[in-house]
């Protein structure tokens, strides 16, 4: 591996870490989590690279592997309820990384709203809204048609809509 | 429904990614790539160490290998070692790392030309054998067909203008017509034609893509 291609997957990770670092936090709710997992989702990804890997969308690859290691993430945190993992992780340490209070508080209303949904619409809600990808973009990562996404978006929002006129 | 999308816009806005937290990862990241050598270079290692009769081919390794196995497999040809770091790993990482559709048109035309290349090379050393020449045959075909799923993408964005798939069509005929060329044996002809299309593809005008990259980074950034 030469030096060029080092520093081109550098350029990507400037391009990309941020957004995926958004993906991780909405998905985990843990600002060191969420970096964990854009570390392990860059090495996987270059490793996978190393041994002669072809990657057709690089973008939509390091969302496919980041979001494998989130539901390896989640297995693993099985055994703990949900409101227990809320209560042992409100979301936002380390406490030097702490937002300002109402950002708390909206975080802490958009959490309950997703965590409404069952886990394939919210990641899917994540894609379409926190990170900006078009179905067609998904379908690429869930590998199904950009018509099932949009079809599975809709039954989401729908489900979504229920849970605010409750 | 409306509340929900305005509190997840707002939220998303409310999140970052700390960037000295993220400078901090980049680096250890650098240093992680920078201690993981391809499985690929690993492979020629293995596949040699284990045999004494490539002994001297192995000390010679050894030489290029420490001075940058991936810049001597820049210039390797079908039939050398390091020609399978060029072909899976050097190629397909640059490849991997282009983005948007144009550039990667274009780069696909380069590496079908370096196909090419290679043919016209081997043949002028009289290396170039029948196994040799179908490979590097079903590589320019492939490449080829990978410029026609740009064009096609370029289409369903609706970002091509008519300059570039003039320009990208014309590259594939000028490749189809290497191939034509190097079936008839005519090497030096095939890698002119071939060159020719790389640099087709390569001058597209600025803007002649909306809503993709410039010119300067199609002509030059991404390619090796």
């Amino acid at each position: 591996m030469d030096q060029t291609s080092e520093n081109q997957f550098l350029e990507a990770y400037d391009a990309y870490a941020e957004a995926l670092y958004k993906h991780c936090f909405f998905r985990v709710y843990s600002s060191a989590r969420a970096e964990e997992l854009v570390q392990d989702t860059f090495m996987k990804t270059w490793d996978y690279l190393r041994k002669g890997g072809q990657i057709d969308n690089l973008r939509a690859f390091l969302y496919k592997t980041a979001n494998n290691l989130i539901i390896d993430h989640s297995r693993r945190k099985h055994e703990t309820s949900l409101e227990q993992e809320l209560e042992a992780n409100p979301g936002w340490e380390p406490a030097d990384q702490q937002p300002p209070p109402e950002h708390q508080t909206l975080l802490r209303q958009v959490r309950d709203s997703l965590e409404q949904l069952p886990a394939e619409e919210r990641q899917l809600l994540i894609w379409r809204y926190i990170d900006d990808l078009d179905p067609k973009d998904i379908a690429l990562i869930l590998e199904i048609t950009p018509n099932n996404v949009s079809v599975k978006l809709n039954r989401a929002m729908q489900l979504l809509k229920r849970y605010y006129q409750e | 429904m409306n509340q929900f999308q305005s509190q997840l816009n707002k939220a998303k806005h409310s999140v970052r990614f700390a960037p000295e937290r993220k400078a901090a990862l980049r680096h250890k990241l650098a240093a992680y790539m920078s201690l993981r050598p391809t499985n690929a270079r690993q492979g020629v290692w293995h596949l040699h160490f284990n045999r004494l009769t490539y002994i001297p081919a192995l000390m010679i390794l050894l030489v290029v290998v420490g001075a940058g196995a991936a810049v001597a497999a820049g210039t390797s040809l079908p039939g050398s070692p390091l020609y399978v770091v060029k072909t899976h790993v050097n190629e397909p990482v640059r490849g991997a790392l282009i983005s948007d559709d144009y550039t990667r048109a274009a780069y696909e035309a380069e590496l079908a030309a370096r196909r090419v290349e290679e043919a016209n090379q081997l043949a002028t050393q009289g290396k170039l054998n029948e196994q040799i020449e179908a490979q590097l045959t079903t590589s320019l075909d492939n490449h080829v067909r990978h410029i026609g799923d740009r064009v096609d993408q370029l289409q369903a964005k609706q970002t091509q203008s008519a300059e570039v798939q003039e320009h990208l069509t014309n590259a594939q005929s000028l490749l189809k017509e290497a191939r034509t060329k190097m079936q008839s044996r005519n090497y030096p002809d095939a890698a002119r034609l071939g060159q020719q299309a790389a640099q087709a593809a390569r001058q597209l005008p600025p803007g002649a893509v909306k809503g993709e990259n410039t010119r300067q980074q199609h002509n030059n950034k991404n390619l090796p």
